[in-house]
């Protein structure tokens, strides 16, 4: 059977169909999409928010953005655009740009009140603006933007109870008390109520895990307040549950995660409390089923502060060493995540000491089709923005791209005989480079492929926190002329720009895009793959220097 | 096409599987928690990240046939320090037909050659030995630190008789399944094809070869035309020193061993209390060729059997030569 095609790809898209597509072809399909409805005649509303729902569901939420920026600036607003529109930029950072579209949204209601379609959005619409909320808090701890928090989330029609709404007003109303003494017999009712709810779901419907996370979320804040009452175990019980739902994926575990990490302040390394217990039951789960090892701004600094936890916490892994661990955390303050102007997350991208290339301070590296000046779909230099994980706490503001280097523009997946200038690459200079960063090493030698070769991937896959993915992470092959390497390791949107690492934690290449129908480097067919350029490659293309002195 | 490639030759007695002793042989290669005398600040060399193709050459299955082990967890749990005992030495070092020697002469090679090795000063054996638990498998040996004075003895009777069965390039029947071989032609093809592999993957070929591997190695440099050109022989605890195996390698009209005229450099690492390479341990018998020479490199490891191949490969000199060799830097 031959692969499918973009063309076709977007038509299904459009009857809402997801028929599991590699990653580049849903690239190229959702670009195919956005062109039509910018020529505003060929693609329909319904076709439009069929296809962004179905990305939704799917998580693609930058391809989400695409669609709706397209709509948004081709015919003004829809009232379910708008709010998928919104959400995909909660989900990519944007919080600023996804309030105002949800005030345009309201504008449009007052003007035109008849139109129900805003009305059926707005239960909606007040959980993003909760949502939105709540994430400032989370980065500001201003005890203001908590209540506005709240009063949304509460924002409700008395009709249709939600768990899922009621247990945000929850876990934020306990997280108020911590500051401002709440009657706590109401927030024991409230905690009592939320589990009687779940707990119903979870018999009536079975197939939906957020039930389970729920109730393990409900005994959460009943340990707070009644802690001889056992609601820990319970809190565990249910986690338990929640990440043996068959329906349980990567998205929901980070989802519930986040949530015990940023709003009950559960920090894996310390087990004293039931948050705590829960966010290392967690970071064991991941570390275990997806070999992956995810790190936050506050977790970075107090394992860089308190390296003995390290031993505690990681001695008896046998995937990967403490020493894996320490030079991982090393590493951290040389990975960016590269945002628009709007502080929309589109990728990664990494410092290098610029005499790796025989130039002089730091450089960032990240690919063409994340920041370039001459790629459509890419940001600007000028509007790229970097944010670097151990500044996330929003203590300094991101550095801007001061000078594009060097830029060469992506070639086809898996395409050893392209024209060597196609990398995928833009080599910059920052406007400044935060404390501690002095740039990753970089392999001396691009590592021969076979069984036992590693290839790790670090970056923000999902426009989440800095992911240090450790599962299955075996390099496949080379291609002849060591410009393009093929890996198995896992990636996810978001990671293209990420540095990939040999097992001495060196670079060797950035990642650049990945398929489940990759054509081979060597032989003919096609594999499951990511790939890669080598550092290698670029700096013989950018400079002409020889192997040699690479490092 | 990378600039090195790594080609290893294995030695004397039955060995694991191919890929087991492929992997024991890389783990004692990349190890960084190597005991003493190379404790500390000896990091291992890990040539797939290193881009450097690594070829093993395997011939054991020609002497001992392929029923390898299945139940390979011994070598994990033996790692410090099991025992081979006399009753369960065949099951180790495998079973390996009587010789019958043709004439006087072959039959002196097979006296002389076992009665050097044996008379190599043994490092005593340490009081609590019978305290340690019995080795089980082939890939124990690859990593023994420890033989009682009679496993000793029976081993180096074996590493006399695979030399005679090699040099006289003899017609072994498999005691196995009654195969027959004609032995150095057999085991000098097997390499050449391995050196014309590596060949395709890189411009230069580095041999690292350990006890009678290290005698396949030379005869096949000197004595086959078709050899692709190597760059750097490496040889570890070899019998090349000692006199029958030389006269045996001899290039024909010639009356004493050479330098292999196509090879680049050749480094020559002992100890001086391995038994297999003890009697003569340096190559000073190798003529020069076109003032190449052999360099010998004098590495005691540790234990009392001196001749294991991971205690070669945790050796500190060896490491560092065999990165400047391959252009790795640290």
């Amino acid at each position: 059977m031959s692969p499918m095609s973009a063309g076709e790809l977007a038509i299904a898209l459009k009857r809402g169909e997801f028929p599991n597509p590699p990653l580049q072809l849903l690239t190229h399909a959702v670009h195919l999409l956005a062109d039509e409805v910018l020529d505003g005649k060929q693609a329909s509303r319904k076709s439009v928010r069929e296809a962004m729902d179905l990305l939704r569901r799917h998580r693609h939420f930058e391809h989400v953005h695409e669609l709706g920026v397209a709509w948004h600036d081709t015919f003004g607003c829809d009232a379910m655009i708008q709010r998928l529109l919104a959400q995909a930029k909660v989900e990519l950072g944007a919080l600023e740009g996804a309030d105002d579209l949800l005030d345009e949204a309201d504008q449009m209601a007052i003007r035109h009140p008849t139109d129900l379609e805003y009305q059926a959005e707005e239960k909606d619409y007040n959980a993003l603006r909760g949502r939105i909320r709540k994430q400032r808090f989370v980065l500001t701890d201003n005890v203001n933007v908590l209540a506005e928090s709240i009063a949304y989330y509460q924002k409700k029609q008395l009709a249709q109870p939600s768990f899922f709404l009621d247990v945000n007003v929850l876990a934020l109303r306990v997280r108020l008390h911590d500051r401002i003494a709440q009657p706590i017999q109401v927030l024991i009712e409230l905690a009592h109520d939320v589990l009687k709810q779940a707990t119903v779901a979870i018999r009536t419907k079975p197939a939906d895990p957020w039930a389970l996370a729920t109730a393990s979320e409900a005994c959460l804040a009943l340990s707070r307040f009644l802690p001889d009452e056992s609601w820990c175990d319970w809190a565990e019980l249910w986690l338990y549950r929640f990440l043996a739902h068959p329906k349980c994926g990567p998205f929901e575990i980070e989802s519930y995660f986040r949530q015990v990490r940023e709003i009950w302040s559960g920090a894996p390394l310390d087990e004293s409390t039931c948050a705590g217990r829960l966010a290392r039951i967690f970071e064991r789960h991941m570390l275990r089923t997806q070999r992956r090892w995810s790190v936050d701004a506050r977790q970075l600094q107090w394992l860089q502060q308190n390296p003995e936890e390290l031993e505690k916490n990681f001695c008896g892994e046998k995937s990967f060493t403490v020493a894996d661990i320490r030079k991982m955390l090393a590493l951290a303050p040389n990975i960016g995540c590269v945002t628009n102007d709007k502080g929309v997350r589109m990728g990664t991208g990494f410092l290098v000491q610029g005499s790796a290339f025989g130039d002089d301070g730091l450089l960032f590296i990240t690919n063409a089709h994340v920041i370039s000046d001459t790629l459509t779909k890419a940001i600007r230099g000028s509007d790229a923005r970097v944010t670097f994980e151990t500044e996330a706490d929003g203590s300094m503001p991101p550095c801007l791209v001061q000078a594009i280097l060097f830029n060469s523009e992506p070639g086809q997946l898996g395409n050893v005989k392209e024209a060597p200038g196609k990398l995928d690459v833009t080599v910059c200079r920052l406007s400044r480079t935060p404390n501690g960063a002095a740039g990753l090493p970089v392999a001396p030698t691009v590592p021969w492929p076979s069984p036992r070769t590693k290839a790790f991937v670090v970056g923000h896959p999902r426009a989440g926190e800095l992911q240090f993915s450790l599962q299955d992470s075996v390099l496949l092959d080379v291609c002849g002329n060591e410009r393009l390497m093929h890996y198995r390791t896992p990636t996810d949107p978001g990671s293209s720009g990420s540095p990939v690492f040999n097992r001495d934690w060196e670079v060797i290449a950035l990642h650049h895009a990945g398929s489940q129908t990759c054509p081979r480097l060597s032989g003919s067919g096609f594999y499951e793959a990511n790939e890669g350029i080598t550092l290698q490659a670029i700096r013989q293309h950018w400079k002409g220097m020889a192997t040699d002195s690479l490092g | 096409m990378r600039k090195y490639a790594v080609v290893f030759v294995h030695g004397l007695a039955k060995k694991p599987s191919p890929e087991k002793l492929e992997e024991i042989w890389r783990w004692g290669l990349e190890r960084a928690d190597t005991p003493a005398p190379f404790h500390g600040q000896n990091p291992g060399i890990d040539l797939d990240t290193q881009g450097v193709p690594g070829l093993f050459n395997y011939y054991a299955d020609v002497f001992y046939g392929t029923d390898y082990e299945t139940d390979l967890d011994a070598f994990y749990e033996s790692r410090d320090g099991s025992v081979v005992d006399l009753g369960s030495l065949h099951q180790i070092a495998g079973e390996l037909a009587i010789p019958t020697p043709a004439n006087e002469k072959e039959a002196r090679f097979l006296a002389e050659v076992e009665r050097k090795m044996r008379e190599v000063p043994f490092p005593p054996e340490p009081p609590c030995l019978v305290a340690h638990p019995a080795a089980q498998q082939p890939t124990q040996l690859e990593i023994a630190s420890w033989l009682p004075g009679p496993v000793k003895e029976a081993i180096i009777k074996k590493a006399a008789m695979e030399a005679y069965y090699f040099l006289f390039n003899k017609d072994y029947a498999r005691p196995a399944d009654g195969a027959i071989f004609k032995v150095r032609d057999e085991l000098r093809q097997r390499l050449i094809d391995d050196l014309r592999k590596a060949a395709e993957q890189a411009n230069k070929l580095v041999l690292v070869t350990h006890s009678m591997g290290t005698m396949i190695a030379y005869d096949v440099l000197r004595n086959c035309k078709q050899c692709p050109p190597v760059e750097v022989l490496f040889t570890l605890g070899s019998p090349l020193g000692i006199t029958e195996v030389q006269e045996q390698l001899r290039a024909d009209g010639l009356q004493h061993v050479d330098f292999p005229p196509g090879l680049g450099r050749w480094i020559n690492v002992y100890d001086p209390l391995d038994p297999i390479c003890g009697a003569d341990p340096r190559m000073d018998d190798f003529r020069p060729t076109q003032g190449r020479r052999v360099e010998d490199v004098r590495e005691s490891n540790w234990g009392n059997w001196r001749h294991t191949v991971t205690h070669y490969f945790a050796g500190r000199q060896f490491r560092s030569l065999l990165m400047h060799t391959l252009g790795i830097s640290r």
